[in-house]
């Protein structure tokens, strides 16, 4: 067996451990939730994706954010904030461009990601979220 | 049990922004009621439906991390008046509801 198939295998097992049914949102790591939503984990940076979320968000458990993705087929939203990394996505987009507006948890600062599937290829784009009582090391 | 729901429409510069907001606890399971050590039931919001004359639009899978009293919200690119928005919802509970809106903008 291959290592991506035993990877995959391992991943398998933890998600049988877990709460939610869904392997793609009760994978531990970013690149199991793309193997299992999008089928592939290759990305690529994207410039054409918008991601509109507040460079400091006032809570935790509200953190705001818009994603704008012209000609997405699907997006998922994921952040390395929390313990599973999924927060949502959205499939069976007919309109363009694909538009996503919520409101997500995090456990601490960390990366809002977005992933586009468009044409069979995958892309992304990342903001920085701050939230209170986890403030970031100036660089 | 019964969640409120409800629809609001935006037109903005490239069409329309159909959201709503369902009054649902989003409950994780990984808190404790207040006083007790008892972690309160997962309880969450698996999938919202967008739909416009009853085709699908959009399907929207969320997670144990989207807020309590989520706002979901997509894009539609045209609506005319007198089309039918409708959204619909389940939970990991097995509770859902729906609410829908004709447009008359």
């Amino acid at each position: 067996m291959s290592a991506g198939g035993l990877s995959l295998l391992s991943a398998w097992a933890r998600v049988f451990a877990s709460d939610d049914p869904r392997p793609e949102f009760a994978a531990t790591a970013i690149n199991q939730v793309l193997l299992f939503y999008f089928g592939t984990s290759d990305a690529a940076d994207d410039a054409s994706i918008d991601i509109i979320v507040p460079l400091v968000s006032e809570h935790g458990d509200l953190v705001p954010f818009k994603i704008i993705a012209p000609g997405a087929e699907k997006i998922a939203v994921v952040t390395d904030a929390n313990p599973e990394p999924l927060i949502l996505a959205i499939d069976q987009i007919r309109h363009s461009p694909g538009v996503i507006v919520g409101r997500a948890r995090f456990a601490q600062s960390g990366t809002l990601t977005c992933y586009v599937m468009r044409s069979g290829v995958l892309g992304r784009a990342s903001r920085r979220v701050a939230v209170p009582g986890h403030w970031q090391e100036q660089s | 049990m019964q969640y409120p729901m409800r629809i609001k429409v935006i037109e903005d510069s490239s069409g329309f922004q159909v959201m709503c907001e369902i009054l649902h606890p989003m409950e994780n399971g990984r808190r404790r009621h207040p006083g007790s050590d008892k972690i309160i039931p997962q309880n969450y919001i698996t999938q919202v439906v967008f739909r416009l004359n009853e085709v699908i639009q959009a399907e929207i899978l969320l997670g144990q991390y989207v807020s309590a009293n989520p706002v979901i919200g997509t894009h539609f690119s045209k609506l005319t008046r007198g089309d039918t928005i409708a959204i619909s919802w389940q939970d990991i509970a097995g509770n859902g509801g729906s609410a829908s809106q004709i447009f008359d903008q």
